[in-house]
C-alpha cells in the first residue's frame, strides 16, 4: 500500500478522484433536486461526440469534450424553454447523436479499442499532471460560480415560477447552471467514463437526499459520500486488478442503496 | 386614482383553444375580490397572466399603473403549491429568505435579514416552523409558508390562486381568518371554486369562464352565474352557492 502511495500516477489518482468529489456532490445535488439526471446524460453523451472528433483530429480530446458540451448544455436549455412540450423527445436524440458522431470518429482514428474504453469507462489512472492541474482550475470555477450565485440557484431550482416573479433571470441562471453541470461531467469523463457519468454525478446525492432535509447538508454528504467512494474505488480496484470507473460506481450504489434502507430526514 | 390592477380587452388562447376572451377587470385599494369559476374556466391562467408567467395574446394588464414586470414588485403571489417541488430540501425560514432576492437578484442572504422572515412567519402564526423542513409540513402549513413568503415583501396586493385545496377544513377557516386580518392593510384578489365560503369574506366577486362577469359588487343574479357556468344554478343572497337545479349539458 505505502508502495503504491509513493507513485505519482496514483498521487495523481486519489487527488483527481477527491477533486471530482467536491464538484460532483455540489453540482449533483442541484441535478438531483431540478430532476436533470436526463439532461446531464444527454450533455455527457454529446460531449463524447467531441471527444471522439478531437480524437480523430489530433488535438486534446478535453477541448473537444467541452466545446460539444457547451453547446449541447445551451441547445438543451433552449429547447427547454422554447419547445417544452417536445423537450423528452430532443433531448434523447441529441443523447443518441452525440454517442454516434464519437463512436464513428473514434474508429475512423487510430482504431485503437484500449482508447474507446477510456473515453467509455474512465481512465483515472492513466492522468497527467497538467490532467490535475486542470481539476484544480475547474474546481475553483464551478465551485466559486456556485458560492457566488447560491441563492438564485435555489430559487430557480425550487420554484422557478416564482423566480421570474421576482424578476430573476431565470433562463440565463438555468442556462448558467447547465454550463456548470457540463464543466463537471467533462471533469468526472476522465474518472468513470461517458456512460458511468450520470451515476456518479446523481448516486451520491441521491443518497445524501435520503438523509438530509438541508441542501447545504445535502451537499456536504454527497462530496463525503463521493470521496469515499472514489478513493475507496481506486484502491479496491487495483488490489482486484478491475477497471477503477465501474468499482467507483458500484461503492457509490452501495451507499444507495444503503440511504433506501436506512433514511431519516431529521 | 390609478387603479392597482386594470385589465382591458385580455385573451389568451391556448394550443388554438380560446381560454379567455375579452376580459374587462378592475380593482382598486381595499378590494378583497374573489374570482369564482368552474374548472377550466380559465381563473388560473388569469391569475399567470397578471403575474407575468405567460404572455397575453392581445389586452393590456397594468398593476399600480405599470407593466406587469415592473408593477409586480408590488404584488404578494400565492401560487397553487402542488405547482411547487414540495420535496426540496429547503427549511421554512429559507423558502421565506428566498423573496428578498426582488429587486436585487445577487443580493447576499445574511444573517440578520432572517429577523425580517421571522416576523412574517409570527404575523401568520407559525414562527415555531422556522428551523423544519418543508418536507415535514401538513398541507395548512406549507399554505402559510408560502403565503409568509408572498408577504415578505410588504405588497400593497395579494393574488391567491386556489388557497383551499389540499388543506383540510379547520386550516381553511383560519386561512380565511388570516386574510380577513391581512386585508385590514393591502388589498387581495382570490382565485376559488369555493364560493359559499369566499361570499362571507370578500367585498366584491367576478364569475370567470372564458368570459369574466363582474359589476364591482359581490351581488350575483341568476342569469350571471347561469351566463358563466352555462347552466342553471340555485342563488341565495350573500351566500351564493353552487347548487345545480339541471345537469349541466
Amino acid at each position: 500500500m505505502a508502495e503504491l502511495l509513493s507513485y505519482p500516477f496514483f498521487q495523481n489518482a486519489l487527488l483527481i478522484g477527491l477533486l471530482c468529489s467536491l464538484v460532483c456532490g455540489v453540482i449533483g445535488s442541484f441535478v438531483v433536486v431540478k430532476r436533470m439526471s436526463f439532461i446531464s446524460g444527454s450533455i455527457a453523451h454529446a460531449a463524447f461526440g467531441g471527444l471522439g472528433l478531437s480524437y480523430w483530429l489530433g488535438f486534446n480530446p478535453l477541448l473537444g469534450a467541452m466545446g460539444f458540451g457547451f453547446l449541447s448544455a445551451l441547445l438543451m436549455g433552449m429547447i427547454r424553454f422554447r419547445f417544452r412540450q417536445q423537450e423528452d423527445a430532443l433531448i434523447g436524440a441529441l443523447w443518441a447523436v452525440g454517442m454516434s458522431i464519437g463512436v464513428i470518429c473514434i474508429s475512423l482514428g487510430s482504431g485503437y479499442a484500449g482508447d474507446l474504453f477510456g473515453y467509455l469507462f474512465g481512465s483515472i489512472l492513466l492522468t497527467s499532471d497538467s490532467d490535475l492541474l486542470l481539476m484544480v482550475l475547474l474546481n475553483i470555477l464551478v465551485l466559486g460560480a456556485v458560492g457566488y450565485f447560491y441563492y438564485p440557484l435555489v430559487a430557480i431550482t425550487f420554484d422557478e415560477d416564482y423566480a421570474s416573479v421576482l424578476n430573476l433571470p431565470v433562463m440565463a441562471l438555468y442556462l448558467g447552471l447547465l454550463e456548470l453541470v457540463t464543466l463537471t461531467v467533462i471533469m468526472l469523463l476522465k474518472v468513470v467514463g461517458t456512460i458511468l457519468v450520470i451515476a456518479l454525478l446523481t448516486l451520491p446525492a441521491s443518497a445524501a437526499a435520503n438523509w438530509t432535509a438541508r441542501l447545504r447538508v445535502m451537499m456536504m454528504v454527497s462530496v463525503g459520500i463521493g470521496a469515499v467512494s472514489t478513493v475507496g474505488g481506486i484502491f479496491l480496484a487495483t488490489f482486484l486488478n478491475f477497471p477503477p470507473g465501474p468499482v467507483i460506481i458500484f461503492v457509490c450504489s452501495l451507499f444507495y442503496v444503503a440511504s433506501l434502507l436506512i433514511h431519516s430526514k431529521d | 386614482m390609478t387603479p392597482i390592477l386594470s385589465i382591458q380587452d385580455l385573451s389568451y388562447a391556448y394550443a388554438q383553444k380560446p381560454v379567455l376572451t375579452n376580459v374587462q377587470f378592475e380593482m382598486g385599494q381595499g378590494d378583497f375580490v374573489a374570482v369564482i369559476g368552474p374548472n377550466g374556466g380559465g381563473k388560473s391562467t388569469f391569475i399567470k397572466l397578471i403575474m407575468g408567467l405567460i404572455q397575453p395574446d392581445s389586452g393590456t394588464i397594468r398593476l399600480f399603473g405599470e407593466p406587469v414586470e415592473s408593477g409586480r414588485r408590488l404584488v404578494g403571489y400565492l401560487p397553487q403549491f402542488q405547482n411547487v417541488d414540495l420535496d426540496y430540501p429547503i427549511l421554512v425560514e429559507e423558502v421565506v429568505l428566498m423573496s428578498l432576492l426582488q429587486g436585487n437578484w445577487l443580493r447576499s442572504i445574511r444573517r440578520k435579514d432572517r429577523q425580517l422572515a421571522w416576523d412574517v412567519l409570527e404575523k401568520v402564526g407559525i414562527l415555531h416552523l422556522k428551523d423544519r423542513p418543508l418536507s415535514a409540513l401538513s398541507g395548512g402549513e406549507k399554505q402559510r409558508v408560502f403565503l409568509a413568503r408572498a408577504l415578505v415583501n410588504q405588497p400593497k396586493l395579494l393574488i391567491l390562486d386556489e388557497p383551499t385545496t389540499s388543506v383540510d377544513i379547520q386550516a381553511e377557516q383560519s386561512l380565511y381568518r388570516l386574510l380577513q386580518d391581512l386585508h385590514q392593510s393591502l388589498a387581495i384578489l382570490m382565485v376559488s371554486h369555493d364560493l359559499s365560503a369566499v361570499s362571507q369574506l370578500v367585498n366584491k366577486i367576478a364569475c370567470l369562464n372564458q368570459k369574466m362577469v363582474f359589476h364591482q359588487t359581490k351581488e350575483l343574479t341568476a342569469q350571471d352565474l347561469e351566463e358563466v357556468y352555462g347552466c342553471p344554478v340555485a342563488l341565495i343572497a350573500h351566500g351564493v352557492p353552487h347548487h345545480h337545479l339541471e345537469s349541466h349539458g
